[in-house]
């Protein structure tokens, strides 16, 4: 009985308790870095899909897990979408580390920490501003550090994980916590300026414009904060949890939800403009490129919203999940999907070209 | 509508709202929450479980006879199948009697299982999908998730790497899988028993390593479930049989072929229609028509196990030792 038990728990891991991670693209003048569900940090060059080099993050020391159905992975899996700054590309692995590659070799510039690992899992991305790298673990700490270097300037403690990716305006970081708390934190020192409590855990990842905030929570709401103090703006209320980072145009939010529609609300009031059903949930941050916002729906198909008409349009029908970001450059999307696979779309015919991350 | 989809709306989705609104109700706790709801649900499964261990008692209690037919028509299955069936028409049972509630009991323990790794979110792709599970009519559980995964000196999410719990595991699989063992006359089927008493429990201590404690802890707590249920029903079943049985072998040795070993004599020895045999110089004292004056218990005492007597004098009948005392 409890064999049949444990062999369906297998079936489930398949479908969710082995991390396998679901790293978005960065795009840096023709090359695309993305982390791969081989554990690898691959950078292809657009132009012609070629992979220029892919470097393996170390094995986990935890090793691999007994029966290959449990919690450890024999790879290391990449959520966050790797950084940028100057000639070094960066990327937090599940295995508690992050890791500075050069851009053009590969070469491993350093590792952070430099032994052993943060002893929690990296789920959020990274952003580099100010000389330094920021990140975010699942021990509830946001970390800065010297972006040449790899030593830490500062840490700041919240009261639970952090998978949300850090965002800086000014002098200003934002983060989400799964203690249910919007953070304002001093970029120089990481001294908190101010918190802003919602009623459910945020994992998305701040948009801050203008002085605003916006952000979503477990909750179903959609906060917009002011950023000068935390007070809060306006609140709308969805049917799911708000996972992706949202985007503005024109004075138009647009976020994605896991109740399978696109909201596009009014920036200064909260009210809603229109709804766009996609029918699958929207976990994907969405981009914008030639006056269509591009989203992804974890049933794989890609749509462009047309701002001007509020017309949806389907540009392509993967039929592979999508949990990735996306990356929008010159009238390409830039798409990684659950099966390891990266495609590129051209947003004005739908055609699509596959590249290769993966040894097959 | 898939029966992945039907299986999520019926069984699924239920269990991991409730198991995340109780949690509420336990002081946060995830990992009271497990042991609770395991103990609910199993509670619900006792009539089907009650009558599960009853008919696997009443199985129990024809192997010999099995084993008997077995060995008779070795040779011709058909016969042994139809042999087998007429022996348990006889017996007023129902070979099914024991699949019918486990069958109906296993998708629920499924669930509970599912709905446990569910929740523990242990990778965030599991987390990601939880939200599929919650009912929008229920605010409280968007605001509940993620429940907070510490438990004693446990994090839920994660293997225990203290050892405590693969024992644990281990050890109570070990203990209920003891107790449905019962002595069979096969030795096909012993070697059988034998392997399961071990395979179990240690498969389940490895797999423990590396599963999130927290399916390990409902994994005790429905092993200790059950062995309370089946004391219950059936008692401590092999548990306690393996210790009379090693008498029974002693005192076989000791009747049979007289060996060495000393058996403990006991005032129930005495009564109890078994040969102890008096030493030849104690016999000599009976037959002077008891003028030694020994008392019954001075008499008892002096009676020995004598493995060489056993084995040179003939044996008495009881009607023999009557006419003594």
């Amino acid at each position: 009985m409890l064999g049949v038990m444990a062999f369906s728990g297998c079936a489930s891991g398949a479908q969710g308790s082995v991390p396998k991670g679901w790293s978005g693209g960065t795009i840096a003048g023709d090359t695309l870095f993305v982390g791969s569900m081989e554990g690898k940090l691959v950078a292809v060059d657009i132009t012609d899909g070629s992979r220029l080099w892919a470097e393996i993050l170390e094995e986990p020391a935890s090793g691999g897990g007994f029966l290959s159905c449990a919690q450890a992975s024999s790879t290391v899996a990449i959520y966050g979408s790797p950084a940028m700054a100057g000639e070094l590309v960066y990327v937090g692995g599940y295995n508690g580390k992050v890791y500075a590659f050069n851009s053009t070799s590969g070469a491993l510039r350093w590792v952070y920490p430099r032994q052993g690992d943060i002893g929690a899992s990296i789920v959020g991305g990274s952003i580099a501003a100010h000389g330094k790298l920021y990140f975010s673990s699942s021990n509830g700490k946001v970390y800065a550090l010297d972006e040449a270097t790899g030593d830490k300037k500062w840490e700041f403690e919240t009261g639970d994980k952090v998978w949300s990716t850090p965002a800086v305006e000014g002098d200003t970081l934002y983060v989400g916590s799964f203690d249910k708390k919007l953070y304002a934190l001093d970029v120089n020192d990481g001294s908190k300026k101010w918190e802003f409590s919602a009623e459910g855990a945020i994992a998305a990842t701040p948009l801050v414009v203008d002085g605003v905030v916006y952000i979503g929570s477990f909750d179903r709401y959609l906060y917009a904060v002011n950023a000068g103090d935390g007070s809060l703006k306006w609140k709308f209320h969805a049917e799911n949890w708000f996972w992706a980072k949202p985007l503005v145009y024109q004075d138009t939010i647009y976020a994605g939800c896991l109740d399978g529609k696109v909201y596009a609300l009014d920036a200064g009031s909260g009210e809603k403009v229109v709804e766009f059903d996609l029918g699958s949930p929207v976990s994907s941050s969405p981009v914008m490129a030639d006056g269509s916002v591009i989203v992804a729906t974890q049933a794989g198909v890609v749509y462009a919203l047309d701002t001007a008409s509020n017309q949806q349009k389907r540009l392509a029908d993967l039929e592979e999940k999508i949990y990735a970001s996306l990356v929008a450059n010159e009238g390409k999307v830039y798409v990684h999907t659950e099966k390891d696979n990266l495609r590129e779309i051209d947003i004005l015919s739908g055609s699509m070209r596959e590249f290769s991350i993966t040894i097959k | 509508m898939g029966i992945g989809d039907i299986w999520d709306l019926i069984i699924l989705s239920p269990l991991i709202n409730v198991l995340i609104v109780l949690s509420d109700y336990l002081f946060n706790s995830l990992g009271l929450t497990i042991i609770v709801l395991t103990i609910v649900v199993r509670a619900l499964m006792y009539p089907l479980t009650q009558k599960q261990l009853q008919a696997s008692k009443a199985m129990q209690s024809v192997q010999a006879e099995v084993a008997e037919l077995r060995k008779k028509y070795a040779k011709d299955k058909q016969r042994l199948a139809q042999e087998q069936m007429k022996l348990y028409k006889q017996s007023g049972m129902n070979p099914a009697g024991c699949m019918v509630p486990m069958l109906v009991q296993m998708p629920v323990w499924i669930a509970l299982y599912q709905a446990i790794i569910r929740v523990l979110a242990a990778a965030p792709e599991g987390f990601l999908n939880l939200s599929h599970h919650l009912y929008s009519s229920w605010p409280m559980v968007f605001s509940l998730v993620p429940l907070g995964s510490t438990f004693l000196w446990l994090d839920l999410a994660v293997p225990d790497r203290t050892m405590v719990l693969p024992i644990l595991v281990g050890g109570t699989m070990w203990v209920q899988q003891k107790m449905m063992t019962s002595a069979t006359p096969d030795p096909q089927q012993r070697a059988q028993s034998q392997m399961m008493l071990w395979m179990m429990p240690l498969m389940f201590a490895f797999l423990t390593m590396s599963f999130p404690s927290g399916l390990a802890l409902y994994w005790v707590t429905s092993n200790l479930i059950s062995i309370v249920t089946q004391y219950f029903v059936t008692g401590w079943g092999g548990l306690v049989k393996k210790t009379a049985d090693k008498k029974v072998t002693v005192d076989k040795k000791i009747e049979g072929r007289g060996t060495r070993q000393k058996a403990p004599l006991t005032e129930a020895d005495i009564g109890a229609d078994i040969v102890i045999e008096p030493s030849s110089a104690q016999e000599e004292g009976v037959s002077d028509g008891g003028k030694s004056g020994d008392t019954g218990t001075d008499r008892r005492r002096s009676y020995t196990a004598s493995p060489r007597a056993a084995r040179n004098k003939p044996r008495r009948s009881k009607d023999y030792r009557r006419k003594r005392r």
